[in-house]
């Protein structure tokens, strides 16, 4: 896969290392690095598109990682490198929640099973649990675009290159999300306000 | 602008969904086991993909040659009441029973098409998932 049977992660770009990696030199020195330097986030924004899931998370974030290697090739700098790579990201999270629900329908045919919240995770899994099925409640262009913009902090327009959208249907579509979010999760922004006052 | 409500409530969230920590050893060991399986070639998925794509293959079949009751099958006028199999045998397209947008989200023009090999099982999902919201 790398051409020339190197691993790839041990490789840096020397003058014989460049022709595997020379796509993606544009926007990183060497794979580990472009690794390195998008991992926390790309787990954080699959952790989110998927409602609170640690080791689902992780496993599409390697599963990105892994994609974007292979696509290397076929990058044509057309969009920013991490535009290209967290549009994988986000649909490879994707493709998690259909597998799960495929999965879903076929293990259990009726029975409604809860999508997995990492209940090691540091905070209240009680209000990560309702948090995450509000987000659940959301098209799944409006919790992209809500996870995207407003808890992972892409603009509008990066988000619309993220997601092949247009910039006006990402901003109604962020509109909506934060109307239903808004009534499903009332009682939480109070909430927070009263735990920082109380501290 | 937003409402000082409303960057309340986007802050909570967010302190709420925040997945745990890397430290350095889970960091090394992801970096490793993704350093194994581009090592060895390994794509996403690709482990069971063939066998996934053979049962999506049966499953379609099965499900066109004796289509379950609980899903309807689209009519080409309503109004006439047509028969899911029209008497001639005509079979409706197998496009018009897949969601549109999900056809244009498996669609990835910067990712090679073999990337997404095993796309069978979403067309096959899409028949028996209703709805989006879930997803």
């Amino acid at each position: 896969m790398t051409g020339s049977g190197r691993n790839p992660m041990e490789m840096t770009l020397t003058a014989e290392g460049i022709a595997p990696l020379r796509e993606i030199a544009r926007g990183a020195a060497d794979f580990p690095a472009f690794v390195e330097a998008r991992r926390e986030r790309t787990i954080r924004l699959a952790y989110r598109l998927l409602g609170g899931d640690q080791a689902a998370a992780e496993d599409v974030a390697q599963n990105a990682f892994l994609r974007a290697y292979r696509a290397l090739a076929s990058f044509r700098a057309e969009s920013s490198l991490d535009t290209w790579f967290y549009r994988i990201v986000v649909r490879e999270a994707e493709r998690h929640r259909r597998w799960r629900a495929v999965r879903r329908l076929w293990s259990s045919d009726s029975e409604e099973v809860p999508e997995a919240v990492d209940e090691t995770v540091v905070g209240d899994p009680g209000l990560r649990r309702r948090i995450a099925a509000a987000l659940r409640e959301l098209s799944p262009l409006q919790r992209r675009t809500f996870v995207l913009i407003h808890l992972e902090g892409f603009t509008v327009v990066e988000t619309a290159a993220i997601l092949g959208r247009a910039v006006g249907t990402v901003k109604s579509h962020l509109h909506r999300a934060l109307d239903r979010l808004r009534a499903d999760l009332a009682d939480v922004a109070e909430r927070g306000m009263d735990e920082r006052s109380a501290s | 602008m937003l409402e000082p409500e409303d960057e309340r409530l986007i802050e909570e969230i967010s302190r709420s969904l925040r997945p745990r920590a890397m430290d350095g050893m889970r960091a090394r060991a992801f970096q490793m086991h993704l350093s194994e399986r581009l090592e060895k070639g390994e794509g996403p998925s690709r482990a069971g993909a063939f066998a996934v794509a053979l049962a999506a293959a049966a499953a379609w079949t099965l499900w066109f040659t004796n289509p379950p009751s609980s899903v309807p099958m689209p009519t080409v006028v309503a109004e006439q009441h047509a028969p899911a199999v029209p008497e001639g045998g005509e079979r409706p397209p197998v496009y018009a029973l897949v969601e549109r947008p999900l056809i244009d989200e498996i669609d990835a023009p910067e990712v090679a098409a073999e990337d997404y090999l095993p796309d069978d099982y979403l067309v096959l999902a899409a028949m028996f998932v209703e709805g989006d919201a879930g997803w």
